[in-house]
């Protein structure tokens, strides 16, 4: 079986499969950093994109286009997110209460609109449905090593790449990311300069809501090409334990990404493997243990630290 | 010298129908230092929100600069050219020193530009430092710069955006002496420059030692406006509380009998397993105040949590009439009458959702003169707090009022009260006149000392400097978790001897106080 696994990670379709896990990982990760670190911790991002992800299919269905698909699936999460904001900005509803709602919304609302639009219980797979493209880059393509670890790939995971160094700029380079982090660390020093505290909040939630979307709409149009009930299985809570264990900047979320990433690729790996003796349920725990590992690690890391620190 | 800002009749009444102004004239003239004193409640705070634009006044006008003012928020105020400097600082820890003083007004590459200049930013900060002398570094994250330097940070923060008129909110309240004066030595170079200083405070001498003009407030009203030279402490408070106040705290010699309590080499760490306590030896005896000076996060609040049993002792004992207090609970001490003034009333001294009745029996209602069965006799709690309320002062609408409903004298009281009401021999007062006002704050100060020629031990914790030197028989300073030197508090121990050795820039020779 090692031998199986070997094979594959040599013929780089554990690469192929881990960017393929990584990428919505990735995405609801770098949302739920931006309205982390503006003090709004977003942790609806599951149902965020269990939301997104039967939009965006319904949507590519019906007209036949992936970019009005990812749209309309990113709309309806930044929408949820405004509203989460709406309650718990201004109404005051602790924010960990209104992120659980849209999670358990999220969850049900989909299944009973699968149900009422489509008649499924359980999945909605649409014939011929137009995914998210590869790239498959001219030239490269057919170069052995390099064509395969470049060429090929979804747009959306080139696309959660590229958002990574646009976070790292958003939040690090412009005077919007200061306001951000202000806004989260100190609100009543942004106030004092006039920075509108609320409005920043919402943003974050806008931001976090969009890059949930971009998770969601990826996973059922771009990852497969359907919707099943539930089928963020835990990712957007992975996405969160994440944003704490990349100590909540873009590159360490990257890399927090690629490690869960890679326990679903060898998870996956391992289950396709053909007589394999472990029973499934054992390698379908992989990612969850590795998170809490991930994030005894993290505690202890930190512990240490702070002991050094003084 | 012309006249700056002129508020005239300022009257705030919240919706709630509470009246925090009920005209107050306020006149600044440009380049002086005008300090604006009064006690807690006096309508302080409420008239610099007017003035930021934080609030509007309900009626009276303001006129800047000779023209009336509308202010829609701290925005337009800050667009005048005012300019404050908030009590709490106002700062975001893990962002720089420069992008705190930048913040909510970064400069752009180009007028298009999405992106900071950072290096020009600096050089503006850098510039602005070599100007007013604040020493500063901007690079430095402000989680990591000492108390001090975030004030300097603060005033940075305000003179970046162009204040010409700059308002100290009770800015010493977190200064050692060392860096009181350096602040006043900033103040007088800001006034060279060309500010103009509105500078709200408690402490007298400060009024005394920096202001040109002060105005009295008492009640949401200007009692007067005077010229510092003419005038003197006793005056000043005499205006703000209405009647005579003591200073000096009076009291005769202590007269020390047997230890009470005996600490020897504790030692203490935080959360994060950081020493917060090293080898601390102390003693105090029966009629007799031990005062701990130190800046604020030097292990003050530990000593006192671990000696009450909120805190663990990694190692050293707390010899209590020779019966050890570490690895005892807080009720088994609190039952060995060691009373408790915690520092902070809001959260650990008082529950804000009970009554005050409620509140002054926390410590008794196990005794069986406030149960009947099983439960609290509410009759008896209720008798008992009327009487504790007469005795202590305590201005509130009845005893069954709700704690968090008081005013901040008036819940200290109440802790006193219920603390000193168990008859403690050993009373651990921490910040007892924290955020209190001054006639409250004579009121605490005579309870405590009386408690003293009571026969008590007290060992008094306090970040104000000047109560501990008024109140203390002897003097502890506390640095960085070390005990640096224990001085008998006579007339020739100076603030700047004591402060030498808060900064740990001194440290006493010999072993003190050894075991």
């Amino acid at each position: 079986m090692l031998n199986a696994i070997w094979n594959q990670i040599v013929d780089l379709t554990i690469v192929v499969v881990l960017f393929r896990f990584m990428t919505p990982i990735l995405l609801a990760a770098l949302g739920g950093l931006i309205s982390d670190i503006a003090g709004v911790i977003n942790i609806s991002l599951e149902g965020l994109m269990l939301l997104s992800a039967f939009t965006s299919i319904a949507v590519c269905s019906g007209t036949g286009s992936w970019a009005l698909g990812i749209a309309a699936g990113a709309a309806v999460a930044v929408a949820v997110s405004y509203a989460i904001g709406f309650f718990s900005i201004r109404l005051k509803v602790d924010i960990i209460i209104a992120g659980f709602a849209v999670n358990i919304f999220g969850s049900g609302f989909t299944i009973f609109m699968m149900n009422k639009m489509y008649g499924q219980a359980g999945n909605y797979s649409p014939p011929d449905l137009h995914n998210i493209p590869n790239v498959n880059i001219p030239f490269l393509e057919h170069v052995p090593v390099i064509g395969k670890l470049l060429s090929g790939h979804s747009l959306m995971v080139w696309a959660a790449f590229i958002l990574v160094a646009f976070c790292v700029a958003l939040i690090y380079k412009t005077p919007y990311g200061v306001h951000l982090r202000a806004v989260g660390e100190a609100p009543d020093a942004a106030k004092s300069v006039g920075i509108p505290v609320r409005r920043v909040q919402y943003s974050a939630l806008a931001w976090s809501g969009l890059f949930a979307g971009l998770a969601g709409a990826y996973l059922s149009t771009g990852m497969t090409s359907m919707f099943v009930k539930d089928m963020t299985a835990g990712t957007g809570f992975l996405a969160l334990a994440v944003v704490l264990l990349g100590n909540r900047n873009p590159i360490g979320i990257l890399i927090g990404s690629f490690i869960f990433g890679l326990a679903s690729a060898v998870t996956t790996i391992v289950q396709t493997i053909p007589g394999s003796q472990y029973p499934t349920q054992f390698i379908q725990m992989i990612p969850y243990v590795v998170t809490i590992l991930a994030l005894v690690f993290f505690a202890l890391r930190k512990k240490r630290r702070h002991a050094l620190a003084v | 010298m012309t006249i700056l800002l002129e508020m005239k009749e300022i009257h705030k009444v919240y919706p709630n129908g509470t009246a925090a102004n009920r005209g107050i004239d306020l006149t600044v003239r440009e380049g002086e230092i005008h300090a604006l004193v009064g006690e807690n409640g006096a309508g302080k705070s409420t008239l610099m929100k007017i003035l930021f634009g934080l609030e509007a006044p309900t009626s009276g006008t303001i006129a800047y600069r000779g023209s009336p003012l509308k202010l829609q928020g701290p925005r337009d105020a800050i667009r005048q050219g005012m300019g404050m400097v908030h009590q709490h600082f106002m700062l975001a820890p893990s962002l720089t020193v420069a992008e705190n003083i930048v913040l909510g007004d970064e400069l752009r590459r180009g007028p298009l530009s999405m992106f900071r200049d950072q290096l020009k930013e600096q050089d503006e900060i850098r510039k602005l430092i070599e100007t007013y002398g604040l020493k500063v570094d901007p690079l430095e994250k402000v989680e990591h710069i000492p108390v001090g330097q975030k004030q300097r940070v603060e005033i940075l923060k305000v003179l970046y955006r162009g204040a010409k008129l700059i308002i100290l909110d009770e800015p010493t309240a977190v200064l050692t002496p060392q860096e009181t004066d350096e602040l006043f030595h900033s103040i007088k170079a800001l006034i060279g420059q060309g500010h103009t200083i509105i500078f709200i405070t408690h402490k007298l001498r400060e009024v005394m030692e920096i202001s040109d003009r002060v105005t009295v407030l008492r009640a949401g009203k200007t009692i007067a406006t005077l010229e510092t030279k003419n005038t003197n402490q006793e005056e000043i408070s005499r205006l703000m509380v209405g009647r005579d106040v003591l200073f000096s705290v009076e009291k005769r010699p202590a007269e020390p009998k047997d230890t009470v309590l005996s600490v020897r080499r504790l030692n203490a760490v935080n959360e994060k397993g950081a020493p917060v306590l090293r080898d601390v030896s102390l003693e105090i005896r029966q009629g007799e105040i031990l005062g701990i000076a130190g800046v604020e996060g030097n292990g003050q609040t530990e000593l006192v949590e671990v000696l009450t049993g909120l805190h663990p002792a990694s190692s050293g004992e707390a010899l209590y009439f020779g019966e050890n207090l570490i690895g005892k609970s807080v009720a088994e001490i609190r039952a060995m009458k060691v009373g408790h003034v915690p520092e902070d009333r809001q959260t650990s001294g008082a529950c804000l959702t009970s009554s005050i009745a409620e509140n002054l029996i926390l410590d008794h209602y196990r005794n069986p003169e406030f149960t009947w069965g099983p439960f609290i006799h509410k009759k008896k709690m209720k008798e008992f707090a009327k009487v504790m309320m007469q005795l202590f002062d305590v201005r509130a609408a009845s005893e069954e009022a709700m704690a968090g409903s008081l005013s901040g004298g008036n819940l200290q009281k109440v802790v006193i009260a219920r603390e000193l009401s168990k008859n403690p021999k050993l009373l651990i007062a921490s910040q007892p006149t924290r955020g209190v006002d001054i006639g409250a704050i004579e009121f605490i100060h005579r309870e405590i000392v009386k408690r003293r020629d009571g026969g008590a031990a007290v060992l008094l914790v306090s970040a104000e400097l000047s109560e501990v030197m008024s109140l203390s028989d002897r003097i502890a300073v506390i640095y960085n978790g070390e005990i640096v030197a224990v001085l008998d508090n006579d007339e020739s121990l100076t603030e700047q001897e004591i402060g030498y050795y808060m900064l740990g820039v001194k440290k006493q020779q010999k072993e003190v106080a050894a075991p």
